[in-house]
């Protein structure tokens, strides 16, 4: 693990909040393509974090993981916009086990919740299916701050 | 491309949620950033905003290609669209248009000049696709044409507004068009007043106060950018958009930029869901703006602007039809209307005291803030009239006549200033009304004794 990775046990309760998270890859043409993912965790090291992949999403992502590693994750407070965005490197994935089932989904009423104050409606992700899914962990190289505004991209 | 159409997903680019973009650096590195405006160019191609993802420029800068996520209210799928930069645009209709949308959000929030489009970048789409849930067409969101009879509704609107015999009847029976049949609770008509560079409400509906004599400036907000621009502007995710907004002030003020206005106040909801400006152009002047509101999520699709655009050419000339109408019969004999009743029980025993500042040309009633400008001069003369002669009747014809009112020699808008007056009196000094009794004629009212008091 690299010792310049970025110390993430700071920014815990944030990441691991009722965040709006996307996952993007790239492939050997590098021709990015991306997904919505459901939520953070940030590991016991403090530079790994988890996210976890929809089922529907996870054949390509995972491909273009396997084929070069590169990954950028960006979770965002809808109703504040507070926004970090994290780059790094794949390390495994997984099929998250059916015991993670209701932290997932305590993750996705948060998120919800987080979206109807600023007027997105329950209906919009009604019919979203957030299991099964598969979890992907990522070595994080570097932080960025994302929050809309003159200083976005700002490394921290 | 797949077979889905661009043109089939224009709900998808009201911004629901906000739009995610993908890119990728010359050396692999990729990155995700949230986007604030995603429009339909063509067949082929979008624009995104360019304002603040510097990282994503750069990369396109290196690599062209892109991915762009963003949500379909109707279906409430997630669409992807591969993508290839084409070119950025800093002028001309397509960013004018968008940046027409960006700046009434930043005007409202006190954010002009430092919220605003850098450049429309063009992508031609190279392949879309759809995913998660795909909800059945009953619990879509539908377009206004989908839920009424739109035949049926300008036919309804065009027998009220025939119907009417004077301005005022004709802006209430628009907006009680607009609600009972179109289904818009909140709305108001705002008229320009020439040479002033601002629009004054005069009539809304579906709002505990009625805002009559409330003043919108040339530039400020949605209403005053409708005007100034002449361009329909239609906002929609409001909340999330003011949200965006506020963090880039704060973000802007952590950084110590400058630029930054106090936030002026939305007239009407506090929290709308979607707002609606309609430029009301009788050929290319400039009547006045129609404002629609809704509580309701995303309620709004890129018909119903257009519909809504072709529904304020007619609103803006009927107006102006009946303005001409109405100045120009003021002087005939016209059937006399029965004055209607004024309140049975006054609301106090005491005289109602009436102060005329002259200086500033403000009316007060009870010690509070009346009306202003012409409509307070009108009020004082007739007024002063019934005090000393005890007329209650008056014609249009004679405020025109009369010098000490200083009307305009041409558009005066008599008529639309005689409807403000009566609107505040409504409100803010029931026991005073101006009634209309006929076309051209009206009467003075009143439940209590007048006191009256003229002050430098």
């Amino acid at each position: 693990m690299n010792s310049k990775s970025p110390e993430l046990k700071l920014l815990r309760e944030f990441l691991e909040g009722p965040n709006s998270t996307h996952l993007s890859t790239r492939n050997a043409s590098l021709t990015p393509q991306g997904t919505r993912v459901w939520g953070i965790s940030v590991l016991e090291d403090g530079k790994t974090v988890e996210t976890y992949l929809p089922h529907f999403a996870a054949e390509a992502i995972l491909a273009d993981l396997k084929s070069n590693g590169e990954v950028a994750l960006l979770a965002c407070r809808a109703s504040s916009n507070r926004t970090l965005q994290i780059k790094g490197r794949f390390l495994k994935s997984f099929k998250l086990p059916d015991s993670e089932k209701p932290r997932l989904e305590k993750y996705w009423k948060g998120f919800v919740e987080d979206l109807n104050i600023i007027g997105v409606p329950n209906e919009f992700f009604a019919g979203v299916e957030i299991w099964p899914c598969v979890a992907v962990q990522i070595e994080a190289r570097d932080l960025f701050h994302q929050t809309p505004g003159p200083g976005t991209g700002e490394r921290l | 491309m797949s077979g889905i159409a661009l043109e089939s997903l224009t709900s998808a680019f009201q911004g629901v949620a906000p739009a995610t973009l993908h890119t990728c650096s010359r050396d692999g590195i990729p990155n995700v950033a949230l986007l604030s405006h995603v429009e339909y160019v063509d067949s082929r191609h979008v624009a995104l905003s360019h304002q603040f993802f510097n990282k994503s420029r750069k990369n396109i800068s290196e690599n062209p290609q892109a991915s762009l996520s963003m949500y379909d209210p109707d279906t409430f799928r997630e669409i992807e669209l591969k993508l290839r930069y084409v070119r950025s645009e800093t002028e001309g209709p397509l960013f004018d248009a968008m940046a027409l949308r960006i700046d009434a959000v930043a005007s409202h929030c006190g954010l002009k000049g430092v919220f605003k489009l850098l450049a429309s970048d063009v992508y031609e789409v190279l392949s879309i696709r759809a995913s998660g849930p795909n909800v059945p067409a009953a619990q879509a969101i539908p377009n206004l044409e989908s839920r009424v009879s739109m035949q049926r509704a300008l036919t309804a609107l065009d027998t009220r507004m025939r119907s009417a015999d004077r301005l005022e009847c004709l802006l209430e029976a628009t907006l009680a068009t607009l609600e009972e049949i179109f289904g818009f609770r909140h709305s108001m008509i705002l008229m320009n007043e020439p040479g002033e560079r601002r629009l004054t409400t005069l009539v809304s509906r579906g709002y505990p106060k009625t805002g009559a004599g409330s003043t919108v400036a040339f530039g400020d907000g949605l209403i005053g950018m409708v005007a100034e621009s002449c361009k329909p502007i239609r906002v929609s995710g409001m909340v999330r958009e003011m949200l965006y907004a506020r963090t880039i002030r704060e973000e802007s003020q952590r950084l110590g930029r400058s630029g930054i206005e106090s936030e002026i106040s939305l007239p009407g909801l506090t929290r709308p869901e979607y707002q609606l400006g309609i430029p009301l152009l009788a050929g290319r002047e400039l009547v006045g703006v129609l404002a629609i509101e809704s509580e309701t999520a995303f309620r709004f699709h890129q018909q119903d602007k257009e519909y809504f655009e072709i529904i304020g050419s007619y609103i803006a000339l009927a107006m102006r039809n009946m303005m001409f109408l109405e100045q120009e019969t003021d002087s005939w004999e016209t059937e006399r209307l029965p004055p209607k009743s004024v309140p049975a029980k006054p609301s106090s025993t005491k005289p109602l005291e009436l102060a005329y500042f002259r200086a500033d040309e403000c009316v007060f009633a009870q010690g509070e803030y009346l009306i202003r400008g012409l409509p307070a001069k009108i009020l004082w003369k007739i007024l002063q009239e019934n005090k000393t002669s005890r007329r209650t009747e008056f014609t249009n014809r004679e405020l025109r006549m009369d010098r000490s009112l200083q009307l305009p020699a041409i558009k005066d808008n008599l008529e639309s200033r005689l409807v403000l007056l009566k609107k505040r009196l409504e409100e803010k000094c029931p026991d005073l009304r101006l009634e209309s009794s006929g076309r051209g004629k009206f009467c003075l009212a009143f439940s209590r004794e007048l006191l009256l008091t003229e002050k430098p």
